[in-house]
This record gives structure tokens, C-alpha cells and sequence, in this order.
């Protein structure tokens, strides 16, 4: 480091360095014995806590909790229908018509 | 907070300050706050010299981090979403300093201050940890994190471009 040549700048900084001397916010003393702020972190443990406490209720209750019963043994009797052919009561489809025999035709058509 | 750790901190006081307006760009108010809250770092015991380093260099680093954290905060209210927030809360921070504070400074060392803007950040972070506090380049590189040969290459690029932005015809380029 050439510091002899470095005069001018050392000039400049020191010149810089006595003006914000001039303007800085005096030393106050009690900012570093501004006490800690336990509140705040007692606030936020007792937060997690509760937290913690309502997942593991949750979780107790659901795995506590009796299974399900099967649903088809609670159905009524009434729903219960007979066996018998699927679709009965409708009408014949149209594949299944059975075209009449040619006694009612004219009998100049019969040869 | 032990007595001693207090006298070092009140004894560098004013260099801190001047370093928090550097890593501030110069606006007063910034540095006022950062070195605040640098403080208060100290007293909740959220940064502790362990001894690695001198007092000072681990004191200046902290400002340097809080300086930082404090730049992000003050992008994010500068953003759109930032400016809004602080319109419905009314919380209005003028970061320009005030004219009577324009006033007050130093033509010649408002001058400096534009130059050493115009440099990298770096190269006028390692200028002034040498020539401001009178820090040892390795001492500096510390600080700013990097090794001793990046902050001695800084260091010389800087001095020669700042050399050149003080001459008095260089602000007609």
C-alpha cells in the first residue's frame, strides 16, 4: 500500500469524516439497556402450544372414533324387491314383434 | 450488556455512524435508523462478538447486515404493493434529506460522496474502510466478506477511478 500517494484521498475521506461527526445523532447509552421483550415470545409459545394441543385432540379423537357400520343392514325391509325378470313391466321391444299371419289379406291377392 | 463491550461501542459511535451512511448512500434518516437497530440487535443479544474477529470489524459488519436488510425493506415499500399498504396506514418516510440538512453539508464532501456513488459498490465499500476508518485492506475484506485479493483489487480500481471522477473537468463527461 503506497500510502504517500494516497494523501489526497486520505484528505478528501478525513474532510468527509469530520463533517458526519459534526451531524451524528448523539451516543445514547440507553438503547443498549433497553430490556428484552419477553411478552412477545411468551405470547408466541403459548400460541404453538395451543396449536400443538388442538392437533393432537383432533388427531385422539379421530383415531377413537368406532368404524362406520355397514349401511345395507340399516335399509328397511320395504326396499328389499323380489326376484323376478329385470324390466318386466315394460312394453316388448321392437325387435321382438312377430308380424300376423295372411288370413285377413283380400283374396284376389292370394294367389 | 458488560461495561466493556458498552465504552468500545460509545468510543465508535461516530465512525459507525459514518459507515452506516455509507452502506445508507448517504441519506441520514437510513443511517440514523440502521444503526439503531444495530443497536438493538446488541442489547437482545441477536448479535454477540465471539472473538474471531477485532470488536470493530465484527461491529461494522453488523451494520453493514442490518444496512442490507433495512435496503429490502425499503424496496419492498417502494413497490406498488408496499405504496399501497402504507397509504391505507398512513405511514409516510421521506428518505431525501431535508433541505436544511442539504445546506449544512459539506460542498467538498457532498462532492466526494457523488463520486463514490458512481463507483461499484464494492470498490466503495473497500475505499471507505480504508480511508475513512482507517481499516487495513484485510480488515476490510473481512467486513465485506470477500478475500483479501478481491478487496485489494477493489481497492486499486477504485482509488484510480475515483481519482478521476474528482478531478475538476471530469463532470462534463
Amino acid at each position: 500500500m503506497n500510502e504517500a500517494h494516497d494523501h489526497d484521498l486520505r484528505g478528501h475521506f478525513a474532510q468527509q469524516r469530520q463533517c458526519d461527526r459534526e451531524h451524528a445523532p448523539a451516543w445514547r447509552p440507553e438503547l443498549l439497556n433497553r430490556p428484552l421483550k419477553p411478552q412477545r415470545s411468551f405470547m408466541r409459545w403459548l400460541l404453538m402450544s395451543l396449536a400443538t394441543a388442538c392437533v393432537i385432540a383432533m388427531a385422539l379423537f379421530f383415531a377413537a372414533a368406532p368404524p362406520p357400520q355397514s349401511p345395507l343392514s340399516e335399509l328397511p325391509p320395504l326396499l328389499d324387491s323380489p326376484p323376478g325378470e329385470l324390466f318386466a313391466s315394460l312394453p316388448p321391444s321392437f325387435t321382438a314383434f312377430e308380424a300376423p299371419s295372411d288370413f285377413l289379406l283380400p283374396t284376389q291377392l292370394i294367389p | 450488556m458488560e461495561r466493556s463491550i458498552a465504552d468500545q461501542l460509545e468510543a465508535l459511535h461516530p465512525d459507525a455512524f459514518g459507515w452506516a451512511m455509507h452502506c445508507c448512500a448517504s441519506d441520514h434518516a437510513r443511517a440514523e435508523d440502521v444503526l439503531q437497530n444495530a443497536y438493538l440487535k446488541l442489547a437482545q443479544e441477536r448479535a454477540t462478538h465471539d472473538g474471531r474477529s477485532s470488536f470493530k470489524t465484527w461491529w461494522f459488519g453488523v451494520i453493514r447486515f442490518t444496512a442490507h436488510e433495512e435496503f429490502r425493506r425499503l424496496r419492498y415499500r417502494e413497490s406498488l404493493l408496499g405504496k399501497l399498504l402504507l397509504q391505507l396506514n398512513g405511514d409516510a418516510h421521506d428518505p431525501r434529506p431535508s433541505p436544511s440538512r442539504k445546506l449544512e453539508m459539506d460542498e467538498r464532501t457532498a462532492e466526494l460522496r457523488r463520486c463514490l456513488q458512481q463507483l461499484p459498490a464494492r470498490q466503495a465499500e473497500v475505499l471507505h474502510l480504508v480511508f475513512y476508518q482507517d481499516l487495513t485492506i484485510n480488515e476490510a475484506a473481512q467486513i465485506m466478506g470477500v478475500g483479501i485479493g478481491s478487496a485489494r483489487q477493489h481497492y486499486e480500481r477504485g482509488k484510480a477511478r475515483l481519482r478521476t471522477l474528482l478531478q475538476p473537468d471530469s463532470h462534463h463527461e
